[in-house]
């Protein structure tokens, strides 16, 4: 509807180890660190600004990996 | 794509997610967006009960500007729904919120005034609020990416097939 590429009804399902590669390249991307050193600086609190757009976008993948 | 699959879990297991297979996905027309969207669901089922339910546990969705394809997308705006993220300073942001953000600027302007693009020209506390909001369904966003920034449509039934969703969405929901 929206998106200029072939659109598919089904979307494809990540493994753990997949959902850590996504993890790392959107970390590395945004944040220029590793998946790794993002979770661990996130769940010690360490980021000073939570909410935003880098941090964030980062975050919301989490649950691919936990 | 999604993680951990279809299955049921606890209301208090971490929720599954999905995002789209590109992170952010251009949008079609003169105003060069890109959609960002992740979305955090849990699917339970009453005890003894035979009919599952997709409960919304987290949202995050947001309209980029891409006009400079070569830079890092800027975030316009984003409405977030997220009350398990726990602030900086131990705080939650219950409601469902929405951000402003440094794509709001037109890039001309910054070029203008010599301000790389990655810098943020928003009052400081404005590019820090949670804006409340109404909770937002992703047909919303893509009601107001098409209506209002222009954005073209790929089916000429958009506007039906929207409104069909969005009224699913409105009988099935528990809270607003």
């Amino acid at each position: 509807m929206v998106s200029k590429k072939a659109t598919r009804t089904r979307p494809d399902e990540l493994t753990r180890e997949e959902g850590w590669a996504l993890l790392d390249s959107e970390a590395r991307r945004y944040l220029d660190m590793s998946a790794e050193e993002f979770t661990r600086t996130w769940d010690a609190g360490g980021f000073p600004d939570v909410d935003t757009p880098e941090v964030i976008r980062v975050a919301a993948l989490l649950p691919f990996v936990r | 794509m999604s993680a951990g699959g279809y299955g049921e879990v606890a209301p208090d297991h971490r929720p599954h997610t999905l995002t789209l297979a590109d992170r952010t996905t251009a949008l079609g027309g003169a105003s060069r967006l890109a959609l960002s969207l992740d979305h955090h669901y849990q699917i339970t089922r009453a005890e003894g009960g035979a009919v599952y339910r997709v409960t919304t546990a987290a949202y995050f969705y947001a309209l980029d500007d891409v006009a400079d394809p070569g830079a890092v997308a800027r975030e316009i705006l984003a409405y977030h729904w997220h009350p398990d993220v726990r602030l900086a300073d131990g705080t939650r942001i219950a409601y469902p919120h929405l951000h402003i953000n440094r794509g709001a600027i037109r890039l001309d302007i910054a070029d203008g005034v010599r301000i790389a693009p990655a810098s943020n020209l928003l009052r400081a506390d404005l590019a820090k609020a949670h804006l409340p909001t109404r909770r937002i369904a992703l047909e919303d966003v893509v009601r107001l990416a098409i209506e209002q920034f222009g954005v073209e449509h790929l089916r000429g039934d958009w506007d039906a097939a929207l409104r069909a969703s969005r009224e699913s969405f409105r009988r099935e929901r528990t809270w607003t």
